[in-house]
């Protein structure tokens, strides 16, 4: 089998500069890569509306060639449901959002969204931390931590895959990571899967994505993934949690 | 052919909204408000409209924030109690230039304060009770016609803006029973809708739509800086404080004392007034119909003529501030509060006699004694 390499970015970064506007190392550019390039070769870009929150991922939705909204913190769920309603079926609500937005922040409207089984895709990207004020530990975790705590916090209580998986609105749960080409890979499947459950009426879906933040860590890019791969896997398990038809 | 019906205040809300071609209405129900929900809850999918029972007034607001994303027209409904809780996506809303409408049920506060009406939360409604400097239109109806009519105000004027709306009302005139015409305003022509986010597809020049709550922080298309962005909005407001102040007067010309009020207070005013007028008290009303943008201009003229002011608002003295601020120290302000209701409980009103007997309190020349 010939394998043939191609090096570029998605068309949809249309509006990024030659850099992301993230730290060396931090996944949020490969994590929205995922979506942006399943998104490209879905050729749904024309009926996609991406719908970013707070924390360090808001710059996304303003770099996009797509129509997208930078929305408050914690909110994108619930202004996802009301664009699902108005714009019917057709349209694909895709919301990128990280765990302090989406699983501290954003916790009621997300699982309400849920509950309602409205069609729409959540990108869960945890990075385990709330990088964009420095130094605090996301919600989940204990208290904020000082500063001297080098090692990203393991006890990160809310596994969303369970919680979420009996209701019965939900259609699509996966966790992946974005570690290696393989990863990628297989997260892109799990976006894809979500999507096209999403584009037939399933219901609620979510893709978790667990993503380095190697200057909250105190660790380097390459200690970073191991440490996704050693410890946070162990927490938060990777693959399909629940593949249905949702309401 | 015009339809007359009898209906509450609360109904009338959702007639409003039907009338504006509202798409979606968002809640989450509590006390007083919730007859407004009963009702939307019922006609609102059986008008093909959308319907979210939402799982609390922050989801409530901002799912309304969704659609008027989308470019559709929507509303929330919220007690005083939940108007806290969407302070942060008004905020937004602003920043966003979003247009959604607002209404506010006023009960007891603060606190859980009481279920019962109550006219509360002037300042709240007058101000940026969210982050930042900004100011919303504030409509206060006074009858059940007047809540049908402020409702498809309050949609164009949110619209014309892309700003939100509050309609400011209490729970004595949205549970009051009265007679209702249904009769849709046509308001003037406004701009379609180009910068609504419905999937880059769907826009006519095939360029996407972004839409940020951020402006200032993100650059964006219209405000590429901080200070561009601040400078848009300062002018936003002080066009629309200069365009949309409303109000009603009433035997102003020779009113020696000008009641101030708005909501049911307004309909206990207009009832002192009769009484005050029949004892030959020169007094006159301004009935508010913006409580932002606030009728500076006509208090401040009724001042250097010596007129006094008695301002009439079941709370605790927040629009009398607005009326000092009018006079400019030129005028005697005083006010009947929460504190001249007829009795203790939170069941208690204004009552006209007691209007009447405060302005009897001034000694004011009698009408013909020069």
């Amino acid at each position: 089998m010939v394998k043939k390499v191609v090096c570029g970015k998605p068309r949809l970064w249309r509006y990024r500069s030659t850099s992301l506007p993230f730290c060396p190392g931090c996944q949020h550019g490969v994590g929205a890569r995922a979506v942006l390039e399943t998104v490209e070769e879905l050729g749904i870009e024309g009926k996609t509306i991406f719908l970013g929150g707070g924390g360090c991922a808001y710059p996304l939705p303003s770099l996009l060639d797509l129509d997208a909204m930078q929305c408050p913190n914690g909110r994108a769920t619930s202004i996802g449901s009301a664009m699902k309603r108005l714009h019917g079926g057709e349209t694909v609500i895709i919301t990128y959002q990280d765990d302090n937005d989406a699983l501290a922040v954003g916790t009621e409207p997300l699982i309400h969204a849920a509950l309602r089984g409205d069609a729409i895709t959540v990108i869960l990207a945890n990075n385990a931390g709330y990088g964009s004020t420095g130094w605090q530990m996301a919600s989940p975790g204990d208290t904020p931590v000082p500063p001297e705590m080098d090692k990203p916090n393991p006890l990160f209580p809310i596994n969303i895959m369970e919680l979420l998986a009996e209701f019965e609105g939900v259609s699509y749960l996966a966790r992946g990571t974005v570690s290696s080409a393989n990863d990628f890979e297989e997260t892109k499947g799990y976006i894809k899967t979500a999507i096209a459950k999403q584009m037939a009426g399933a219901g609620f879906n979510l893709v978790e994505i667990l993503t380095a933040c190697p200057a909250r860590w105190h660790l380097t890019p390459q200690e970073s993934l191991k440490w996704i791969r050693e410890e946070m896997v162990a927490g938060l398990p990777l693959g399909e949690f629940k593949n249905g038809g949702g309401n | 052919m015009e339809q007359k019906i009898m209906a509450r205040g609360f109904e009338a809300i959702g007639w409003g909204a039907l009338a504006a071609d509202c798409q979606l209405f968002a809640g989450c129900p509590t006390g007083p408000d919730d007859e407004a929900f009963a009702w939307l809850a019922r006609e609102f999918p059986e008008n093909g409209r959308h319907f979210v029972r939402a799982s609390s007034e922050v989801s409530a607001i901002n799912i309304a924030y969704g659609g008027a994303s989308a470019g559709g027209r929507a509303m929330v409904v919220v007690a005083s109690a939940g108007w806290g809780l969407i302070q942060e996506t008004m905020s937004h809303l602003v920043n966003a230039f979003l247009p959604v409408v607002v209404v506010l049920i006023q009960r007891g506060g603060p606190g859980a304060g009481s279920l019962r009406h109550a006219q509360m939360d002037y300042l709240a409604v007058t101000r940026d009770a969210g982050q930042g400097c900004y100011r919303v239109i504030s409509l206060a109806p006074a009858s059940v016609q007047e809540t049908y009519e402020a409702t498809q105000l309050a949609f164009h004027l949110a619209d014309k803006w892309c700003n939100p709306v509050i309609i400011a009302t209490d729970a004595i005139v949205a549970g009051m029973t009265e007679p209702l015409a249904l009769k849709t305003i046509k308001f003037d022509p406004l701009p379609e809708k180009d910068w609504a986010v419905k999937g880059r597809g769907h826009q006519p020049d095939g360029i996407r739509r972004f839409l940020s709550s951020a402006q200032g922080f993100i650059p964006t298309r219209d405000f590429p800086t901080y200070l561009s962005f601040l400078k848009g909005l300062n002018e936003k407001v002080l066009k629309m404080r200069e365009e949309e102040i409303r109000y009603e007067s009433y035997e102003l010309e020779d009113a020696k004392i000008v009641l101030v009020a708005y909501g049911y207070s307004a309909r206990v005013c207009q009832e002192a007034l009769l009484m005050a007028r029949a004892e030959g008290i020169k007094a006159g009303l301004v009935k508010l119909v913006t409580l932002w943008p606030f009728p500076v201009d006509v208090l401040k003229k009724k001042a250097r003529q010596g007129a006094k002011f008695l301002t009439v608002e079941d709370g605790l003295g927040g629009l009398r501030e607005d009326v000092m601020l009018a006079v400019e120290g030129q005028a005697e302000v005083e006010t009947v509060d929460a504190l001249d209701r007829n009795e203790p409980g939170a069941g208690g009103a204004i009552y006209p006699g007691k209007v009447l007997e405060k302005m009897k309190k001034w000694e004011v020349p009698k009408v013909g004694s020069a």
